[in-house]
């Protein structure tokens, strides 16, 4: 089934409509949700919530592609539900250490004006433009939030190769921002 | 900016590239990838009775008679060749996990699935498959006009591609749910079904609406929940559609809720001139017809009275012989030409040395994709499926319509995923 009938599921109100995104989808999101957990059962919760966004959503929605909008929406329940158990003091991944790293593309600063469409703009460029081991690399760690050793293992590489890899990129990313004027 | 700004912007990044990072991950470390994933599908496949994922036994009943399909639908000539070979016992898992979390290359795609989606009188519809199957020409009915067919390349950030077509009737069925579409440049029809449900009141309507007397033969089914389908001809399909008919009256049922009881019979229904395959056509023991024939989902109150001839009449017609054959090869893929790939199935053999290589013939898309995407690599273990290897030339497989990835194990029961 296509992503267009999946959704005209959602529209006809069909609960046959959940059935197929998990049929079609369901591990990739697992996988997603896994991957920024660390745990099975918080991440089979996740995906839940995942569907139940996805009912609640279309309509009025009509997304396309239908895995794109859902493994986004998976990623922020994701992190949301991290960010949580972060401040339980409960488990979370690879959260805390990401998010650390990424302080290094900026000084912590003030909320500024920048908008994210903006950002995201460049931050597409920026991907972009890099090398293509580069740029999975760095998407592994900092959409996936895999863990450095995950990545390692997935793509063939060094642990010290992928630790190398995103710093470089973490600091042509910091001068990108520079150049575009956002306030790092 | 807080660094949290630019975890939540990556979110919204473009999702190829999201997807790229998948994908590489299966381009570059291919092996281990499948053993992951086959895990990860296995395992869901039992948690969540997901359909990607399955397991094979390693035994197949002998291929023995007449009656394999090539990849067009033809008949092999011939006696088919019968595998006398002693297998080693082991288990076989097999997962298609492409079709969940990969999209394939634009250029790897059939064209019904590239321009899948078109306008005809001022209502959206979409190809019925993916798979690049066509519609016979003496199906197709008269011409009703023109229109684009456009489709949208994930690869190359969504962007649209557009094709024109013709549109034509499909002899008896109501254009107004689904017609037929001949691609400019392109030899074939393909089906297209309307992207909204059918305004049907009755079953009547939509036995009209598809001309089902004649586009579906009801010839395969199943009793109850069992696994095992027994055929019936096509007198049989005739006198149940009488049935059905007698029902014509029965109304269309809104909610999903109270329908749900046991399945008394359920007819699986391939049909050329609706497009479809494996759909199901069943009613249950609260007298309801349940049909996804037209892939939205549709109930019917047909009554108790009719759900009874039926398995009677079922009950006492069916035969038993009506499995569609279908025979797999499993082993390893150790060469990948422009249009074949060899497999040595020696790696499932009890006596290694029984293994054969075959020829694998990618004339469906189904296989070629994966050659021509790049994706299958030499060394790696498959499972093929096929209808049937001519016994003049036991080597060569000419009716291949599925590749997958496959993970061979000692037994069901003592390998965990991870």
């Amino acid at each position: 089934m296509t992503d267009e009938q999946i959704v005209n599921l959602y529209w006809e109100r069909s609960e046959q409509a959940i059935r197929e995104t998990e049929k079609a989808y369901g591990r990739y999101f697992h996988h997603i949700a896994r991957g920024i957990l660390g745990d099975d059962e918080d991440a089979k919760e996740i995906v839940n919530d995942t569907y139940l966004k996805a009912w609640n959503s279309i309509p009025p929605e009509r997304p396309n592609p239908l895995r794109a909008f859902l493994g986004r929406v998976t990623r922020q329940l994701a992190i949301n539900r991290v960010e949580l158990n972060s401040a339980q003091k409960r488990g979370g991944g690879e959260y805390v250490a990401v998010l650390d790293e990424l302080g290094e593309c900026i000084s912590d600063g003030e909320e500024d004006m920048s908008s994210s469409l903006a950002l995201r703009e460049v931050l597409n460029q920026f991907l972009r433009s890099l090398p293509n081991e580069a740029r999975r690399v760095f998407i592994k760690r900092y959409w996936y939030m895999l863990s450095i050793r995950d990545i390692a293992e997935e793509y063939g590489m060094s642990e010290s190769r992928v630790k190398s890899q995103l710093m470089r990129t973490r600091q042509k990313l910091r001068i990108k921002l520079e150049h575009e004027g956002f306030d790092v | 900016m807080k660094n949290k700004d630019i975890l939540d912007a990556m979110n919204d990044i473009d999702f190829d590239m999201v997807e790229d990072a998948e994908r590489a991950k299966a381009e570059k470390s291919r092996r281990a990838v499948w053993r992951r994933w086959g895990a990860a599908a296995a395992c869901l496949c039992l948690v969540c009775g997901m359909l990607a994922a399955i397991a094979v036994p390693m035994l197949r009943e002998p291929s023995v008679g007449d009656g394999g399909k090539d990849s067009e639908g033809l008949l092999l000539q011939g006696e088919l060749w019968v595998d006398t070979r002693e297998r080693n016992g082991k288990k076989v898992t097999a997962s298609n996990y492409e079709e969940g979390a990969l999209v394939w290359p634009w250029y790897c795609r059939a064209v019904n699935d590239q321009y899948s989606h078109m306008k005809y009188n001022g209502a959206e519809y979409n190809s019925r498959n993916y798979t690049g199957e066509t519609l016979s020409d003496e199906y197709v009915g008269k011409k009703l006009g023109r229109s684009t067919a456009m489709g949208y390349d994930m690869y190359e950030n969504d962007k649209l591609h557009t094709l024109g077509c013709a549109v034509y009737e499909i002899s008896g069925v109501d254009p107004e749910r689904l017609v037929a579409v001949k691609y400019d440049g392109h030899d074939g029809y393909y089906v297209f079904l309307k992207r909204a449900r059918g305004d049907y009141g009755t079953l009547g309507e939509l036995i009209e609406a598809l001309n089902l007397t004649e586009t579906v033969a009801l010839t395969r089914v199943y009793i109850g929940d069992e696994s095992t389908q027994y055929a019936l001809s096509t007198e049989d399909s005739a006198v149940l559609w009488e049935i059905f008919n007698s029902c014509s009256d029965a109304l269309i049922w809104p909610e999903y809720s109270g329908v749900n009881y046991g399945t008394v019979v359920s007819f699986s229904v391939t049909s050329e001139a609706l497009g479809g395959n494996g759909l199901s056509w069943r009613v249950n023991s609260a007298g309801f017809l349940i049909t996804n024939i037209e892939s939205y989902v549709y109930y019917f109150n047909v009554g108790k009275d009719a759900v009874s001839k039926i398995e009677q009449y079922v009950l006492d017609h069916k035969s038993e012989t009506a499995q569609t054959k279908v025979f797999n090869i499993v082993g390893t893929v150790t060469e990948i030409g422009e249009d074949y790939i060899k497999i040595d199935d020696s790696v499932i053999m009890k006596d290694p040395a029984d293994g054969m290589v075959f020829t694998v013939y990618a004339n469906d898309i189904r296989v070629s994709r994966y050659i021509d995407s790049g994706f299958l690599k030499v060394g790696q273990t498959v499972m093929i499926e096929h209808g049937g290897i001519s016994a003049a030339a036991p080597t060569e497989v000419h009716t291949a319509t599925e590749l997958y990835e496959a993970i061979i194990t000692d037994s069901g029961q003592a390998w965990i995923p991870e």
